[in-house]
């Protein structure tokens, strides 16, 4: 019988924190760069110009469609071969960045498909150039609607990261799985890591709530 | 709320169910691989020359070898064996939930291994080393305090290392294959684990050096699961094991593949 056990959890307590650290780390520099790709490449698809369209739907459907940990592979092992070598922390940040962001392109570009068309003429007949149109008129309408899926892919970055402990990173997911390979204490530190990452996950969607209903559009909720 | 509550309810369901199981009466295990026909066995895929696929796709090495006099003895027949895949970190749990009934598997015994699994009486010596690329400046432990030191999770190599080498910097990976390409690829400055394994890396790769030092005695034993319907088995084992060695079936093992 299997004697549950949660103090050999609480000696691992300095481990499990400098490895908090990291996944947060990760997390966070991820999420800004990934935010800040999605919406470069909507930037780019809403523009008039079929290379740029060409160039990054290529991109959002390998960067999608590839798994993960296959990517995060790639570039700890095969960039080196072609001079491009990166601590593996970094590695892990790059993946996830590039993972995440043709993803929440994605869920930029469905908000910006629901703006309608008459907006941009408006704005263009005015006399604003894309980019004013883009990121004055068009963007912050489609960000709003899409808050709620945005936090969803924030969150699923923050579980993702978990991945980083395949190339050595040390971040919570490695020392929860060191703890249980070397302690055998397999319930106890995989439940605390369940609970570690719904904690994390659970903090975003709080924020993403939190941001729904303060940058709601009126007469544009999503009804239930 | 209703999340939390869903949460704690399905948490305990799920710790109960297992107390269930285990409170169910349990065959014995010898009897139970008699009547499958059949012996499941944990080995390494990866860890040349103890267990590795060779050319033709089959398992080969010591502890193959081992496990097929083991099947040879209980059941009559040295092919009347199946072969899975563990690595260091779940060779334990493949234990645990029965997924195999012995583990040979270069596996140490050791005092805490001893709380959660039993072991069979050992059937090889090993010690812990470090290998570096050739070209390296490392000259034994002392020198790999501030380098990146390569391990595999769930070994004993790296309690050992932060015993010795206390600010060495320690990546630890799931399998011998990545922890070997990740030295190779240069992402660190040694690697440590059990010489018998380095050995079987050097086969393939004569770009790096294993240092003369052995900084522990590694006794391998059969892994089995804890309890009282698998004590017969290991008896059995135990028994095999002491022929083995009398009739040098080892030393024959032995020579065959670690020089």
């Amino acid at each position: 019988m299997y004697n549950v056990d949660f103090s050999v959890v609480l000696q691992a307590k300095e481990l499990l924190l400098q490895g908090l650290m990291i996944t947060l780390k990760v997390s966070l520099m991820s999420s800004i760069l990934a935010f800040v790709l999605g919406v470069f490449v909507t930037y780019l698809r809403d523009l008039p110009n079929n290379f740029y369209k060409i160039i990054t739907n290529i991109y959002v459907e390998v960067a999608r469609n590839v798994p993960l940990l296959i990517q995060l592979y790639l570039i700890y092992k095969v960039y080196p071969h072609f001079g491009l070598t990166f601590s593996p922390i970094n590695c892990g940040i790059i993946a996830l960045s590039l993972y995440t962001g043709a993803y929440i392109s994605e869920v930029l570009r469905s908000g910006m498909n629901s703006i309608v068309m008459q907006q941009k003429q408006a704005a263009y007949a005015l006399g604003l150039n894309y980019f004013q149109t883009f990121f004055m008129i068009t963007f912050p309408q489609a960000i709003r609607i899409v808050i709620p899926a945005l936090g969803s892919q924030f969150i699923n970055l923050i579980k993702n990261s978990s991945l980083v402990s395949f190339i050595a990173v040390v971040d919570v997911f490695y020392v929860i799985y060191k703890g249980a390979a070397d302690d055998f204490r397999i319930y106890e530190f995989f439940l605390v890591g369940a609970l570690i990452y719904m904690i994390l996950s659970g903090f975003v969607a709080l924020i993403t709530n939190i941001l729904e209903k303060k940058l709601k559009v009126y007469g544009r909720e999503v009804r239930v | 709320m209703k999340k939390f509550l869903f949460l704690s309810l399905s948490l305990i369901i799920f710790l109960t169910g297992c107390s269930f199981q285990s409170n169910q009466p349990q065959l014995d295990k010898l009897e139970q691989i008699k009547q499958r026909g059949k012996l499941i066995v944990g080995v390494k895929f990866d860890s040349k020359p103890f267990g590795f696929v060779d050319e033709n796709n089959q398992v080969q090495g010591f502890d193959i070898d081992v496990a097929k006099e083991i099947a040879r003895n209980l059941l009559g027949d040295s092919n009347a064996i199946e072969f899975k895949q563990v690595t260091s970190s779940n060779r334990i749990f493949m234990l645990t939930s029965d997924a195999v009934d012995i583990v040979i598997a270069t596996m140490t015994i050791n005092p805490k291994r001893l709380e959660v699994v039993d072991f069979s009486q050992p059937y090889y010596v090993a010690g812990q080393a470090i290998m570096i690329p050739e070209n390296s400046d490392i000259r034994g432990i002392k020198d790999l305090n501030n380098k990146k030191v390569i391990i595999v999770l769930g070994s004993t190599s790296e309690k050992n290392i932060r015993m010795m080498a206390p600010d060495a910097v320690i990546q630890g990976f799931r399998t011998y294959n990545d922890a070997f390409s990740a030295l190779k690829a240069g992402r660190g400055n040694a690697l440590t684990t059990d010489d018998s394994i380095l050995y079987g890396f050097l086969d393939t790769d004569k770009t790096f050096k294993i240092l003369p030092q052995r900084y522990t005695k590694e006794p391998y034993g059969i892994a089995i699961k804890k309890g009282t319907e698998t004590e017969t088995l290991r008896m059995t084992i135990d028994e095999i094991l002491y022929n083995m060695e009398k009739k040098g079936t080892f030393k024959q093992i032995k020579n065959k593949w670690v020089k």
